[in-house]
């Protein structure tokens, strides 16, 4: 296999990975530290085949991708914290109607406009709960160029799997800063493409379960009719509101596509945990301070590892719980002020959990982190 | 610090091409010498006026922290950019600055190196606009953590090629330059030694 090499920014990575995994669909509204997501795209996207479409705002944006995708193709939106703040009602109906659709996010530091040039991790709740009522949502944190690459393919594939809205969750650093990577070929990865119905169209239920809890999906204008609603449906798609039974499955169902496939779709990093008597439980770019600080706490002798979920939602909880077990402390380091935290607290069993955080749009450097893990053990 | 970590800092005003020596240099050490490196940049309205930057790790390991933290190299364009990014310095690292526009330089720093790459590219090519790639051949004459011959081969394949001729004798000048005042900077120190 001949190794191809190549210097990326974060958000050339996941335009480059996204339309390698199969995306001939790009809405968007321009916002910092996203938009060279949107600008690649316009340029890239025509090159292929694809479409870019440049939307009013983000709402638009996120209707323009349901549409798209409704319509078979595979569909992405970039964005940051405004924007994804703007999105989340059509992001529900996504979820509801079962779309397949990427959103590229990049975090930007504090609530509101905050600070559009720096990173935090301030979001990672408004990934999981934006979007109200209970609702399936996949969201992976690369911590490299090189992982936003792999990961974007996987969120491709994993949107199309499961017919959830899938978030790629970067931040303004690692959006805009460079690394050289290695470009996988294409003979290294599956693209995976939506189940489509075999039956006659007329025997068409576009959301009966098929005994996976993921129906098969037609495309608006191959033939198959289907009814698209936010409302909670049968299993033709229409709306119904009288009936307890079917409202708490269908919920349950839609849940459910992530809840009973966490095999399949968590993924994370253990690094050095096997003789570790502390823990840090770190997404992201700011992983990689942890692991030097990992690094120079063990210089000293203090037995240390890192947990790293690459999916933050879902959590991967039972792992975290098992390994929290023979641990002396957990501590969460993240860039806010305090949002992993409380997730990882119901992992921890009994064992204390200790925050590290630093909420000013500065990476945690590695001797802040050593100096707070020094000052707990 | 590790030997083969390398961490340098190109400072100075929006439109001087700060943002291209990052690249060239990124390139240089990722693509040709086939090393990790992470490369990050100034990004808002300062791009275009005031001081910016952009920094690039090079590593033969897998890089950590994406940020420079204590720069083994910075080059001054501006006198706002030597005021603004030469406070983390390597004590022993190298300080590059261009005379017409830096006339102050922190007293800490013991390395200095003043080259007239504004000038000499006017001299070498008729045009100003050449002194960052004369500044780029000073770089890679002064902190030899990338071969000069690949920083030179960097240029090539980033300008068309119509402008080979003048970035080859802007970057010769630069690294003329650098050479000479390395000599001087040898000479000086034997004598007082």
């Amino acid at each position: 296999m001949e190794n191809t090499y190549e210097i990326m920014t974060g958000n050339e990575a996941c335009t480059h990975a996204a339309i390698a995994a199969g995306m001939r669909f790009f809405a968007g509204y321009p916002i910092t530290p996203a938009t060279e997501i949107a600008e690649l795209s316009s340029e890239w996207l025509p090159k292929v085949g694809g479409k870019y479409m440049q939307m009013e705002d983000e709402l638009a944006s996120m209707a323009a991708i349901i549409g798209a995708s409704s319509a078979g193709a595979k569909a992405m939106t970039a964005t940051s914290g405004p924007g994804y703040s703007l999105m989340q009602e059509n992001l529900g109906y996504a979820a509801m109607a079962e779309v397949p659709i990427v959103v590229a996010y990049a975090m930007r530091q504090g609530p509101c406009q905050g600070v559009a040039t720096l990173p935090a991790q301030g979001d990672i709740m408004q990934v999981r709960w934006g979007v109200h009522g209970d609702h399936p949502i996949i969201a992976v944190a690369p911590a490299s160029v090189g992982e936003v690459y792999t990961e974007t393919i996987r969120a491709f594939n994993l949107a199309e799997t499961y017919r959830v809205p899938v978030v790629i969750m970067t931040d303004a650093m690692l959006a805009h800063m460079s690394e050289r990577i290695r470009i996988p070929d294409s003979s290294e990865y599956e693209c995976v493409d939506r189940k489509r119905p075999t039956c006659p169209p007329e025997e068409f239920k576009p959301f009966a379960d098929d005994g996976t809890g993921i129906p098969p999906m037609a495309s608006f204008g191959d033939g198959y009719r289907w009814y698209c609603s936010g409302l909670i449906h049968d299993e033709t798609g229409f709306p119904v509101s009288d009936n307890p039974q079917l409202t708490s499955d269908s919920i349950k169902r839609l849940v459910g596509k992530v809840e009973n496939n966490l095999k399949d779709i968590e993924s994370y990093e253990e690094y050095k945990t096997e003789d570790a008597e502390y823990l840090i439980v770190s997404i992201g770019l700011l992983s990689r301070s942890v692991k030097d600080a990992v690094d120079q706490a063990r210089q000293e002798g203090i037995k240390v590892g890192v947990f790293r979920p690459i999916t933050v939602w879902p959590f991967p909880e039972q792992r975290l719980a098992e390994l929290s077990q023979n641990k002396r402390k957990l501590f969460v380091c993240e860039m806010n002020e305090g949002q992993l935290y409380h997730v990882v607290r119901e992992s921890a069993g009994v064992t204390p959990v200790v925050q590290i955080t630093q909420n000013n749009g500065k990476m945690i450097a590695a001797e802040t982190i050593l100096k707070a893990l020094k000052e707990e053990i | 610090m590790k030997n083969n970590h390398y961490e340098i800092r190109f400072g100075g005003s929006g439109g001087q091409g700060m943002m291209l020596l990052g690249d060239i240099f990124a390139k240089a050490a990722g693509e040709l010498a086939e090393r990790e490196v992470v490369l990050t940049r100034s990004y808002g309205p300062e791009a275009r006026g005031g001081a910016c930057r952009s920094e690039l790790i090079s590593d033969t390991e897998p890089i950590n922290y994406p940020s420079v933290r204590k720069p083994n190299f910075v080059l001054a364009m501006s006198q706002l950019a030597c005021d603004k990014y030469c406070k983390d310095m390597d004590p022993n690292g190298i300080l590059l600055i261009e005379p017409k526009f830096v006339h102050r330089v922190p007293a800490h720093i013991k390395n200095v190196y003043s080259i007239p790459m504004t000038q000499l590219a006017i001299d070498e090519t008729g045009k100003k606009v050449a002194a960052n790639v004369v500044a780029i051949g000073a770089i890679a004459a002064l902190s030899g953590f990338v071969d000069v011959e690949l920083v030179r081969k960097a240029v090539q394949e980033h300008f068309k090629p119509a402008l080979r001729k003048a970035n080859d004798k802007a970057f010769d000048a630069g690294v003329r330059a650098a050479r000479e005042e390395m000599e001087q900077l040898d000479q000086q120190e034997s004598k007082s030694a």
